[in-house]
């Protein structure tokens, strides 16, 4: 299906690239369909939303810059992932990148989003972690990640 | 905005389902225990506010995705 977005144009995505979240983001109740697009310039994904076309987000991975990121949420928050009870799962999740503070590039790891391609839903949840917090500055993080690194060799 | 009073062990209901009860007072703090769906989202208001506001500061503007990697 073709969709019409402010930062990428009119742009075609597949069905599997759809997700809903019944809850929307926090403080953006009304934005419940969003596609989950591959950005091609790595880690970088697009999160566009499907009910306002200038609404977008840029994602990553959160183990790009916290190898050891954990999803420490309430068990209640994951219910509109639908998932089957009693079988593994195989999670998405990413957190929201703002450039608004550039140069510095910043991660929301307190907000994380989940998506379950099984189900195509999708939420955005609350970490109970209290470290993390919503403007990780990621360059920073990853070359004190690598600094680390190297004093280990 | 409804002020009500309340003491220790007294509740609020709240549309049908969701039940406050103040659990404890002890000094400036109050402790406040919640029942209600699984459905029901809870957050301490300041993390809502904190996270809310990072998502609306996080809407991009161009597509400009800088390197990190």
């Amino acid at each position: 299906m073709k969709i019409n977005t402010k930062v990428l144009g009119e742009i075609e995505i597949d069905e599997r690239q759809v997700f809903d979240f019944p809850g929307g983001l926090l403080g953006l109740p009304e934005l419940t369909r969003f596609a989950l697009i591959d950005s091609g310039h790595p880690p970088y994904f697009y999160l566009q939303s499907l009910c306002e076309p200038y609404l977008s987000f840029a994602l990553i991975s959160p183990e790009i810059f916290h190898p050891d990121y954990r999803l420490d949420v309430e068990e209640s928050e994951l219910l509109s992932l639908e998932m089957e009870s009693g079988k593994d799962t195989e999670l998405l999740v990413f957190v929201i990148v703002n450039f608004n503070d550039a140069p510095l590039v910043t991660a929301n790891l307190q907000g994380p989003l989940v998506f379950n391609k099984e189900t195509g839903k999708g939420c955005q949840c609350v970490s109970r972690n209290p470290e993390y917090k919503t403007r990780h500055d990621v360059i920073g993080e990853m070359n004190a990640l690598k600094k680390k690194g190297e004093g280990k060799c | 905005m409804l002020i009500l009073s309340r003491r220790k062990n007294e509740s609020i209901i709240i549309d049908d389902h969701i039940r406050l009860t103040v659990v404890d007072v002890c000094g400036e703090t109050v402790k406040i225990g919640i029942a209600a769906p699984l459905s029901v989202q809870i957050f301490r208001s300041e993390v809502y506010d904190a996270v809310k506001k990072a998502n609306i500061d996080s809407v991009m503007e161009g597509k400009n995705l800088p390197p990190i990697l």
